[in-house]
This record gives structure tokens, C-alpha cells and sequence, in this order.
């Protein structure tokens, strides 16, 4: 498989994990803005989404503006149609390697949030509009599970997949429930904040899995093991990790390299880190630093992806 | 399949034709070649089976065989993504039903006069890059071919494998009122159209099953293997040869059949930037890590293929490409240096390039051409403008050409003038009455011009796939058959007999 191809395969994959991810909080957001829209409390709001999605926050704060930006604005970063721009372009460079049901289902997507009049659209059912990419992604996935070999290029977008839903979640993490552990929470708050968290929770679909595992007594302490530590739960950063994981060593195989590649070992570490680690102690310490240390890992595994399949040098190559 | 039988006046008001009504607008002229009809509308013997078939046909059967073969080009993915096109949306190329029918007979001259060609045309190639003495023989003027852009002086004494610098050629064909067949010019580059040519064989076979069994049709599928095996003869063998199709990528209007034939073959699809020349020798960058490529089948034209040796602004090429290429590290198909063969002032004097090389009367006929740079002949050519066909000698697709008798005074003024400025870069020949064949149009049967393009492969031997690909100039009275101008295109079948 063509360097090349790898590639663009993997940043199909990140591209439209960004967007699904991203429609999901503002979704989430929206609802939640409706069910108390109080202006002070709005500003907080915002401020958290803002720091979720890692964009900068504004001394202004319009939210209706960043909101459409972070959907529409095609020239925003972080914005939905940007990234599934990104996705679709990705995914037409390599159109013969992916079959034509994913092309046919990623460029409907694309098409359809490019619409002229889909602005107008999504001010009179903004709600239906983040529906549409959450399901249109899934729709992706699951395609491509199903029509795809699950040879080197499947494993370069799950990489990709899981990679970026690490990245993310860690972000999210940080921005929106960090804060619940040091807030204080007056009594009559403590209704509005259940419905915070439950609004975290269902930011990354995570609301009915996690009361599954957990009552539904809703604990920041219980989110942070759920959405870190938890084995089963897809979205997970101990899954997304076993899922990379286990994608490398598929790759190492069908390369015939090594399995005891650098990138590999790592991602293996951050697995056991994962696996072994109590949330007592994750709490008890500097939890930021521990999620941020888990991107910073995350980065590093990204950056050896391409170092070892990628953009290798030449001489190491050839030597 | 249901089909409800209707009596000819019911089928009338719904304006389906059936029977003897299909042909009613099929006018002959008499200055034409009827692939079908002979003088006095009898059927060439060979269009028998053809036109049995279609006069037994229920009312709306040949719209809904239309209908098919559309829907079959669509459901099995055999569309083109527009030029250009920011949706990516998915056209048809304009096919018509009706197969262009080719005796065994007739094939066998057409094979042989290609044969011919190409095994000249790459003995000159050869000449004229080392001593060049067909120059000194004056068969052809030394200053035509080092005045045309397309000699390339840097393979000056390369030594190509088996002398072969021509391994895939599209020859255009045409036939002339008389019922012969001519060479109208070659395509020595970079030739496309033979997935359309594949692809119309397969839809063919599925809208006319029985006819296609019954008639006993050559195949063709196999030539996604010839092809291979002309790559493979061309470097020295090997288990492990690595060959590979160079495209210019997504952007390019080919760039379906680039994908399709990679796919045929096999072989692994890449671009410039997945290349890397190194020490001399070419590599494929991949997640395995680099591996050596042998062979180099390049649907990129000389310019853009190395910015070190050629265009220095193409993003497409591969930096050392030429070099490694030199130095005999990879083989490219076809080599560097062949447009000079397909320049249309060169063409003129391909017959005698036959003769020169072969000793050989050429078996298939050039097109009478009038090279402009002779003041005689440009003076009469001047005069006559409004009744020639002239040409710009490097172009392609139909574009950079007079067709005077469809011209405005404006438009052979405008050529007067660049033919006055340049004429080395200009020829002309007659208007040429091209063949009709019957096509299926607005419901009834009708005669449209055709040409007929079959691809040669020289590796080892030389192998021509029976048939190759019929253009039509689908609007009436029409003479440009290229796709990017309103035209479309037939399945041809070669008969056994």
C-alpha cells in the first residue's frame, strides 16, 4: 500500500471523527441552553464548549455567531463543514481503494451539509442538522466495515478513528468536566448541575451506557472512571487506545515489521497505563496534567504513525 | 421481460417505431461509405444478422435496450466524473447501442497495415535519435523534425529495450467514400479511450446477447493482459518485476482509465509523489517501505514527467525520472521522444517512411496533406481554404482546427493569418467524407459519421485487440468525433468471417 494512500486514508478517518464529535457537543449544547437559558450562565456555557473543542475563546462572546461559525464557517478550523470538507477531499485523492458505497455515502454527506440553503435549514431545526452528520458518520462506519477488506488500509482508519477520538475526548475532558471538581455547588444547584453532567455524558453519547455500568446517580468522580478507565464503553479513552493498539499490531504484521516498533510500545504503555490505573489516584493528583499527558502520548504515537509508515527518511529506508 | 405486443398504428401514436419505420430517415448519400447500406439501400451481407434482428423488434424494444445499456454503464460503475466538476457527479459517456460491424476480411488489412506502421514508425524513432540516416538519404528533411517541440535531443543515442519506443499507439482510422480504410493520424503519446472501448464490449454484450453469439465476435477483454505482457517483455525478465501506471492524478479527465487498467493489470496505480529516484535507480514510497520500480507505464506527457530534465514547474513528474530512465534503471512506456513520430507534418511522410525501412508499399493510406511550409502549397491551400481541413500540428481533441466548409469568413481569416505566421505548424488536407454507420437516435435508425481508433501494443511481437474504439459524431452531419466536442462512441465487433 502506497504511502500516500495510507494517508489519506487516516485523515479521511480523523476528519470525520472531528466532525461527528463536534456535532455532538453543540447538540448537546443547544439542548441544554434551551432547558435554562439564563445569559450569566450562558457565558460560562459557551466558554466550556469553546475550551472542548480546543478554540480560542473571543473577549466577545456572541454565542449565536460561534455557533454557526462552528458549524458553517468553512474557513474555521474546527468548524463541521471544514472538517467534512477535509474528509470527503481526503477520501476522493483514494477513491478507488475505498469502495464505492463509502464514497457514495461520505460525498452525500459532504453534499448535503454544502447545501445553499442549508443555513436556513438549521436555524428553523438546528437539532435535525447535527442528527444528520452524527448519523451520516455512523453510516460511514459502518459501511466500511462492511464493504471493506479489513486489511492495512482498514487499520490506517481506525487508527485515525480512534486516535482522534482520544485527542478529543481529552480535550473535552479538560474543558467541560474538570471544572466540576473544584465548583462549588450551592443547594439549589444541584439540580441544574445533575443536568450538566448528564448533558457531559450525553455530549459523547455515554449517558445510557453509563447508567448501565453506574446507578444513575450522577458523580464527576464516576464520568472520569467511565470515560477513561472503561473497558467496553466505545468511546472510551481505554478503548480508543486497545483499538489503536491493536490496529498497529495488525500493521506491524502485514508489513512484516517488528511488533516491538517504537510506536508501537507506546501505545502499548498508554494500554497499561490505562488498564492499571486507579481514579482515586487519578483524582487525587494533578488531573489535568494526566489528561493532558494522555493527548500529549496520543500526539507522539500520531507523529511515529508517520514517521514509520509515512514520511520515513530515505536513507533510513534504504539502509 | 414483459412486453406488451402492440400493432404498428397503436405504437405509432405512442411514437415508438418498429420494423421497416426504424430506417425510414436513414438517407444515404452518395458521396459516403455506409458501414451498413450499400448504394440502393440493400444491407452489406454483413449487417444481415443486424438488421433481421432490429425489424423483429416489438415497438419501444430498442428505447428500452437504450435505457439498459445506460442504466448498466451507471449500475456497474462505469461512469466519468466531469473535467473539472466540483460536485463529482457522475456522467455517462454517450454510447449507441448499435454495434459498428467490421469483416474478418476487412480486419485482416487493417491489421496488417498497423503492424506495418508501428514497426516503421519505431524504426524511424530509433534513426532519428541516433544517426539519422534517413536525413542523409533525404526521405525526410532534417529541419522538419528539429524544428518540431516534440523531438527531444536529450535522447539523442538512448538505447531504448528491443528499440521499441512506441509500445501502446491509438492509429485514428476513417474510411473514404471508396470503402477504404486510411489512416487519418497516429497517437504516439499518451492514446486514451480503450476503457471506453472495454467498457462498451461488456455493455454490448449485455444489451444484445443472442446477436452477439450468433454474429461470433472476436474478443477483447484480453487486453488488460496483452498490455501486461508488452510491459513485461520490455525489461529484462524477472518473478518480482515491478511495473506501475504513472497518472497525473484525480484532476485528470483520464483519470478513470487510468484507474480501471491498473486495475486490470493489477499493477499498482501511483503518481509523481510517489516516486523517488535514488542513485539512479526508481522507488515507490510505501508503508512497507520503499520498494524498486522496473517498469513505468505513464499517462504523463514528456513535459511534466521530470521537472530536472523537462518542465521544471510540473508538480506531477518525478525529479531523476530522466536520468534513471537514461541510464537504463527503468523502462518507460512509451519512451520519451515520440511525439515527434505523431507530428501531423511528420505523418505526411509516414508511406515513405515505410518504404524506407521496410520496402514496403504502406498497406493502409495516409490522408492526402498539404504541407504549408511549401509557398506553392500554401498559396493553393490560402486560396482554397473554405473547402480544406486544416490543422495545428501539435494539437489534439479536435481543437486548433479549420473545418472550412463549416467555417465563417471570420474563422479562415483568423487561420490565414496564423497560417502566414507559422506555417510549419499547420497542415491540411480535404474534407474528408467519413463513413456513416447506423445509430439510434430520437427513436429512429440514422446514419452518423464514424471513425475507428484500435490500440496497437509492440513489445515483443505486435498485438492489435480486434476491433478498438468507434467515435461518432453523434450530431448530424457532424465530422468531430472526440467526446469533448459532442461526439460518443460504439462497440465494434470484429467477425471471425
Amino acid at each position: 500500500m502506497l504511502s500516500r494512500v495510507a494517508d489519506n486514508l487516516y485523515w479521511m478517518s480523523r476528519y470525520l471523527e472531528r466532525a461527528e464529535n463536534t456535532a455532538r457537543i453543540i447538540d448537546v449544547y443547544l439542548t441544554r441552553t434551551l432547558e435554562s437559558p439564563s445569559g450569566r450562565v450562558n457565558d460560562q456555557r459557551i466558554t466550556y464548549l469553546l475550551r472542548s473543542l480546543d478554540i480560542e475563546v473571543p473577549d466577545h462572546l456572541d454565542s449565536d455567531a460561534l455557533i454557526k461559525g462552528l458549524t458553517f464557517d468553512s474557513e474555521l478550523g474546527g468548524s463541521i463543514v471544514h472538517n467534512l470538507t477535509i474528509a470527503r477531499e481526503n477520501a476522493r485523492q483514494i477513491r478507488e481503494q475505498i469502495s464505492s458505497e463509502m464514497w457514495m455515502e461520505i460525498n452525500r454527506l459532504y453534499l448535503s451539509v454544502k447545501r445553499i440553503d442549508k443555513a436556513e435549514e438549521w436555524l428553523r431545526e438546528p437539532h435535525q442538522f447535527y442528527v444528520d452528520v452524527k448519523e451520516g458518520a455512523h453510516l460511514f462506519q459502518g459501511i466500511t466495515d462492511a464493504t471493506m477488506n479489513h486489511n492495512q488500509g482498514w487499520h490506517f482508519i481506525q487508527i485515525g478513528r480512534y486516535l482522534e477520538r482520544l485527542t478529543s475526548l481529552m480535550t473535552f475532558l479538560n474543558g467541560q468536566l474538570l471544572h466540576h471538581f473544584t465548583d462549588v455547588v450551592m443547594p439549589d444547584q444541584t439540580v441544574e448541575r445533575y443536568f450538566e453532567l448528564v448533558g457531559l455524558l450525553k455530549s459523547v453519547s455515554a449517558f445510557e451506557a453509563f447508567c448501565k455500568v453506574f446507578n444513575p446517580d450522577v458523580q464527576p468522580e464516576r464520568i472520569a472512571e467511565f470515560l477513561l478507565l472503561n473497558a467496553e464503553f466505545p468511546r472510551s479513552a481505554r478503548f480508543s487506545v486497545d483499538m489503536v493498539f491493536n490496529s498497529l499490531n495488525a500493521l506491524a504484521d502485514a508489513t512484516m515489521k517488528n511488533k516491538n516498533l517504537r510506536v508501537n510500545r507506546l501505545a502499548g504503555r498508554l494500554q497499561s497505563m490505562l488498564s492499571f490505573a486507579e481514579i482515586d489516584e487519578v483524582l487525587a493528583n494533578d488531573s489535568q496534567a494526566y489528561l493532558w499527558g494522555i493527548k500529549q502520548q496520543s500526539f507522539q504515537i500520531h507523529e511515529l504513525l508517520f514517521d514509520t509508515y509515512i514520511s520515513y527518511p530515505i536513507e533510513a529506508a534504504l539502509g | 421481460m414483459m412486453f406488451q405486443s402492440q400493432n404498428s398504428t397503436q405504437s405509432a401514436s405512442q411514437g415508438y417505431l418498429s420494423g421497416e419505420d426504424l430506417f425510414r430517415d436513414y438517407h444515404l448519400d452518395a458521396r459516403t461509405h455506409d458501414e451498413m447500406f450499400a448504394m440502393g439501400n440493400s444491407p452489406r451481407a454483413h449487417y444481415e444478422g443486424m438488421r433481421e434482428r432490429l425489424l423483429s423488434y416489438m415497438p419501444g424494444e430498442l428505447e428500452y435496450r437504450q435505457h439498459a445499456s445506460d442504466m448498466t454503464f451507471l449500475n456497474q460503475g462505469i461512469t466519468f466524473t466531469v473535467y473539472g466538476d466540483e460536485q463529482g457527479t457522475e456522467r455517462t459517456f454517450p454510447f449507441d447501442l448499435l454495434p459498428r460491424i467490421i469483416t474478418h476480411a476487412e480486419w485482416q488489412v487493417i491489421e496488417s497495415g498497423l503492424a506495418q506502421r508501428i514497426i516503421a514508425l519505431n524504426m524511424f524513432l530509433h534513426d532519428i535519435y541516433h544517426d539519422g540516416i534517413i536525413f542523409r538519404d533525404k526521405i525526410v528533411p532534417y529541419d522538419l523534425i528539429a524544428s518540431s517541440r516534440h523531438y527531444r535531443r536529450e535522447m539523442r543515442g538512448v538505447d531504448v529495450p528491443r528499440r521499441v519506443y512506441v509500445s501502446v499507439c491509438g492509429t485514428d482510422l476513417v474510411r473514404v467514400d471508396n470503402g477504404q480504410f486510411c489512416v487519418l493520424e497516429d497517437n504516439l503519446r499518451v492514446p486514451s479511450g480503450v476503457s471506453y472501448m472495454l467498457a462498451n464490449r461488456q455493455v454490448a454484450k449485455n444489451v444484445f446477447p443472442r446477436l452477439f453469439s450468433n454474429y461470433g465476435v472476436r474478443p477483447i477483454d484480453h487486453y488488460g493482459q496483452a498490455l501486461l505482457n508488452t510491459l513485461r517483455s520490455l525489461a529484462p525478465a524477472h518473478d518480482d518485476l515491478s511495473i506501475v501506471l504513472l497518472t497525473p492524478g484525480v484532476y485528470n479527465s483520464a483519470y478513470y482509465e487510468h484507474t480501471f487498467l491498473a486495475r486490470q493489470m493489477g499493477i499498482q496505480l501511483v503518481e509523481g509523489r510517489d516516486l523517488l529516484t535514488h542513485d539512479g535507480y526508481v522507488y515507490m514510497r510505501t508503508i512497507s517501505g520503499l520498494k524498486k520500480v522496473d517498469v513505468i507505464y505513464r499517462r504523463i506527457d514528456d513535459d511534466f514527467l521530470d521537472p530536472l530534465a523537462f518542465r521544471p514547474d510540473s508538480s506531477l513528474g518525478v525529479h531523476g525520472l530522466f536520468n534513471a530512465y537514461r541510464a537504463g534503471n527503468v523502462v518507460l512506456a512509451n519512451s520519451i521522444g515520440t511525439g515527434i513520430a505523431d507530428d501531423k507534418a511528420v505523418y505526411a511522410y509516414v508511406p515513405a517512411i515505410i518504404r524506407y525501412y521496410l520496402g514496403e508499399e504502406a498497406i493502409l493510406p495516409n490522408i492526402e496533406t498539404y504541407l504549408l511550409e511549401d509557398e506553392k502549397m500554401r498559396k493553393h491551400v490560402l486560396a482554397n481554404l473554405d473547402k480544406l481541413v486544416v490543422k495545428a500540428v501539435g494539437e489534439s481533441g479536435g481543437y486548433g482546427m479549420l473545418i472550412g466548409p463549416h467555417s465563417t469568413a471570420a474563422e479562415r481569416k483568423t487561420f490565414a493569418q496564423r497560417i502566414e505566421a507559422q506555417p510549419r505548424n499547420y497542415i491540411a488536407q480535404p474534407t474528408l467524407a467519413l463513413s456513416t454507420a447506423p445509430c439510434f437516435i430520437d427513436g429512429r435508425i440514422v446514419p452518423r459519421h464514424v471513425d475507428l481508433r484500435p490500440y496497437v501494443l509492440y513489445g515483443e511481437k505486435v498485438t492489435i485487440v480486434p476491433g478498438g474504439l468507434t467515435r461518432v459524431a453523434l450530431r448530424e452531419g457532424s465530422l468531430v468525433v472526440n467526446s469533448s466536442q459532442g461526439g460518443g462512441s460504439k462497440d465494434t465487433w470484429v467477425l471471425y468471417e
